[in-house]
Parts: structure tokens; sequence; C-alpha cells
């Protein structure tokens, strides 16, 4: 079975490509082997305490806590990415397993397909 | 090489399904099988058959209707994408109780799960990006 590898790249609150994105992540985590890689801003999609409601959008990061019971176990990021941010793991709703640059470019060759969002 | 494109980006606020439909066309004088092209996000807008641009300008939405005819490519139009946009086929229209429908020729609605089925079952996926 073909692995994937859905790279989101959009800020949560930037307009739906994160919620559209997700929305392919939890449909393909049904058909096969599922990984997500988290870059730049979209390291916010899993940022605590946000209100969605303010915004009038559907909360996306109680949706990353669902990935689990969807079968993605694999959740990255780049170490660089979290940094810049000035973000750590207790800032995020869910763990994410942390890159080197190194790391994260032998993640990439390690995956039948690759989509980005 | 069987090959399936997914399209995200807006009609008139990117390039991403004029390079697709360049792309594709390319593909296909090259002697490759294109198996679906998905239209995704906001690339769903590109299914609207009421974009009527000024006549000297590309009809984007046209040429893809053109060119999937003419081929017998399939265009999926992703069901929830589209619906949130205002693109309605038929079927959805009057399932909506809308007053009218707009998919353009040669445009099928369709689900995700054909997305994740064209990387499936084609060698490359390529996406063109928001």
């Amino acid at each position: 079975m073909k692995t994937f590898l859905f790279v989101q790249s959009a800020s949560p609150h930037s307009g739906l490509l994160a919620k559209e994105g997700l929305d392919a992540i939890l449909m393909g985590s049904a058909f096969c082997s599922v990984s997500v890689l988290l870059q730049g801003d979209a390291l916010f999609q899993i940022h605590k305490d946000q209100n969605s409601e303010l915004t009038q959008t559907k909360p996306v990061a109680n949706s990353f806590k669902a990935l689990k019971e969807y079968g993605v176990q694999n959740v990255y990021c780049s170490e660089q990415d979290l940094s810049d941010r000035g973000l750590s793991q207790e800032d995020l709703v869910i763990s994410v397993q942390s890159l080197n640059s190194v790391e994260c470019k032998s993640l990439m060759i390690q995956f039948d397909i690759i989509i980005g969002f | 090489m069987k090959m399936s494109i997914a399209v995200l980006g807006s009609p008139y606020a990117s390039q991403s399904a004029h390079t697709a439909l360049n792309f594709t066309k390319a593909a296909l004088i090259a002697g490759h099988d294109v198996i679906r092209v998905f239209f995704y996000h906001e690339a769903a807008y590109v299914g609207n058959g009421f974009n009527t641009p000024p006549q000297d300008e590309f009809a984007l939405t046209q040429q893809w209707s053109d060119f999937a005819i003419e081929h017998d490519l399939e265009l999926i139009v992703c069901v929830a994408s589209a619906l949130r946009r205002g693109i309605l086929d038929k079927t959805e229209a009057k399932r909506y109780d809308k007053q009218g429908n707009n998919m353009a020729a040669g445009f099928q609605i369709g689900g995700l799960g054909q997305l994740i089925d064209a990387g499936l079952s084609s060698d490359r996926l390529v996406t063109f990006s928001a």
C-alpha cells in the first residue's frame, strides 16, 4: 500500500486551506497510511487556546486531536519552524516529532505520495 | 506513465489552474495517461460554467471543458469545496433547493476519496498548489 505525506503550510485562520487540507488528511487516513508534516505557520494550526468562536470558524486544532483515532500516528515539524515561532511542545494540542533540517529532507523521500496544502 | 493532477488555486487569483491545463496538455502530447484531474479548495471555481470573461481574454473554464471533452478526461470538482463556493450541478441544486446550476460541461462533482484514489492508482500525482 502506498504511503502518503500531507504537508500543511497554511496558517489556521488565513482562509480555508488549513481546514480543507485537514479534511483531505482525514479522508486519506481511511484508505492508506498517512503522515503529516506541519510546515511554517501551519504549526499555529495546533496551537493551544485558540478561540475560533471569535472568527465564526470551526476549530482546526480540535480535529488534530482526532488524528490518532484515524490511525495517523506521525505528525512532524521542523525544529527550526518551532523555534522561529517561539513555540515548544507544551504550546501544542498534540505531540509532534520535531526534525532537524537533514531529517526533514530524508523524511520527504520516504513517502510514495506527497500532497501539499 | 499514469498521472493524476490536483489543482488547488483560484482561477483568477493564482496561476495554478492555468499552468495545470498547460501541463496536462503537455502530458498527453508526451504520451502519458491522465487518469483524473481533481479540483479542490479555490480551484472549485474553475468548474463554474457561469465564468464569462471578455472575448479577448483567455477563457480558462471553457478551455478546460473543451479539452476534457475532446480527450475524454475526467475532471472532478470536490463536492465540499464546490458547494460552499456556490458551484452546483443539477443534482446538488435540486438537493439543496437552489434556483440554478452552474457546473461547466465536462466537469463532474466528486468526493475527496477520488483525490486519494487518484494518488493510489497513478504513478504520479502532480499538485498545482494554491
